[in-house]
């Protein structure tokens, strides 16, 4: 275990056996697989973007570091095709990638410091803003929950704290 | 705590759950719904609404009984059987009298299987299901001679059907939109003490007390227009408070200054031919919608 943390480079990249035969390939053969790549890796970047915000801020250290290490080298691959990509005759916009590393980085820098429960789902918040607003901000209605901190039920004009974690009980029924 | 902007009020756990009951005795008293000589029957479901206000009356002093039907609803979840270990749990813990209407013991289908064979049921699952639950919920309490039933309906619930009929202009129905709607020939009085409690107001009075509800929803509910109404009118009320009661209690207002009489007058006509099957009343002097669903 202490080598597979010691050690950069484990095992073999099927990419780069894919790279050493580009002299064989077609210009557009290959601008396409690589836009493949790039919408691939900006799908897998989302993903692990959204699932790391569902745990933050209760996620703990050592998942923090791998999530953190996967988004790294997801990004610096992004980085890589949008590099290349134009000498394969195929023009790259920028605002794919900004947007993308805009929305890691408030991830990954604790932007959310409290939490909203519901239906088994953990929705990070804001702290230092009172519950209602808090709800607003995520699409819950006031009117539709009762809000319950530490199994006591409170009012949603509270501000939230620092790792708060607030229950929402939904009160609407019907058919 | 519970906050209710509507009202401009925060109150504690101990005084909202003396609060909440004297504010359903003051509209029992205001819509003249029933007296303490009055027997009671309690239409519960298992939901929050149902067993908060089997809860209320209890503690104000009514003489009450609760039914309840299995509609056998199991499926897709064990909504029906949850949904009866609730009921069951509280007339234990309380000690009151519940009855038990089983629809496949009595009436030989469920409602899936009701809503699976008919066009009704299939359309609207929602439609089937609640007339089913009023013509034997009337059956029961004309056989038990009950003096009153009532149903758990609470300020989300009359709102959203307001909308709707608002919407639709259905005077029929708008004509019908009274808290109680008085005995006649061959129906039971009906009342909703829980009309000006909002669904929020009675979810905190059940966790307060302590009383397990079910809180999944049914299945076919769940894409019912009442929910999509529900969740319109409680993004109003979010920026507008107090304006779901307001919208109900203009409209009671209206009622009571006269808007729609002639319908109303026109009912009470209708409601003098009865089902040559079941003996109910009907509008048509034919079989009953109740009965046409289970000829098969």
């Amino acid at each position: 275990m202490i080598r597979a943390i010691a050690h950069p480079y484990p095992g073999a990249n099927p990419f780069l056996l894919g790279l050493s035969v580009l002299p064989l390939l077609e210009k557009d053969t290959i601008a396409k697989a690589l836009q493949k790549q790039l919408m691939q890796l900006q799908i897998d970047a989302q993903s692990l973007t959204k699932i790391f915000a569902s745990y933050s801020p209760h996620i703990p250290r050592h998942m923090q570091a791998m999530v953190d290490y996967s988004l790294k080298q997801i990004n610096a691959a992004i980085a890589w095709v949008e590099q290349w990509l134009p000498s394969f005759g195929w023009q790259v916009k920028n605002a794919t990638t900004h947007s993308l590393t805009t929305q890691v980085k408030c991830t990954t820098m604790d932007k959310f410091q409290a939490s909203l429960i519901t239906k088994g789902r953990i929705i990070p918040c804001r702290s230092n803003i009172p519950v209602w607003k808090a709800m607003k901000e995520n699409g819950y209605s006031r009117s539709a929950f009762l809000t319950v901190r530490d199994g006591t039920l409170i009012t949603d004009d509270e501000i939230l704290k620092e790792g708060d974690q607030i229950e929402l009980i939904s009160v609407v029924s019907g058919g | 705590m519970i906050n209710m902007r509507h009202h401009r009020l925060s109150l504690c756990g101990l005084h909202y759950l003396e609060w909440l009951p004297s504010q359903v005795q003051r509209f029992i008293e205001k819509y003249r719904m029933f007296t303490l000589d009055d027997r009671i029957l309690v239409a519960v479901s298992g939901g929050k609404d149902s067993l908060a206000l089997w809860d209320v009356l209890n503690q104000l002093g009514y003489q009450t009984e609760g039914v309840y039907i299995d509609l056998g609803i199991n499926e897709e979840i064990a909504y029906s059987i949850q949904s009866r270990q609730a009921v069951e749990s509280y007339e234990l813990k309380q000690g009151l009298s519940l009855h038990v209407i089983d629809l496949r013991t009595e009436f030989g289908e469920t409602i899936p299987e009701i809503n699976r064979r008919t066009h009704r049921g299939r359309v609207k699952p929602c439609s089937a299901c609640g007339l089913v639950k009023r013509h034997v919920l009337n059956d029961f309490a004309q056989q038990g001679g009950y003096d009153v039933i009532v149903t758990g309906h609470n300020l989300d619930d009359e709102a959203a059907i307001l909308l709707a009929n608002t919407l639709d202009w259905s005077l029929e129905f708008l004509a019908r939109g009274y808290p109680v709607l008085p005995a006649k020939p061959g129906f039971t009085k009906k009342a909703k003490p829980f009309c000006r409690t909002t669904e929020r107001e009675a979810a905190a009075y059940t966790i307060l007390r302590g009383i397990n509800y079910v809180k999944n929803e049914c299945p076919f509910s769940l894409d019912s227009k009442q929910l999509t109404n529900k969740n319109i009118l409680n993004e109003w009320e979010d920026e507008r408070p107090g304006m779901k009661l307001r919208f109900y209690l203009h409209y009671l207002q209206a009622l009571q200054k006269g808007a729609f009489l002639w319908k109303q007058e026109n009912d009470q006509v209708i409601a003098a031919r009865q089902c040559p099957q079941c003996g109910q009343p009907t509008t048509t002097g034919n079989l009953c919608a109740f009965c046409q669903l289970f000829e098969k």
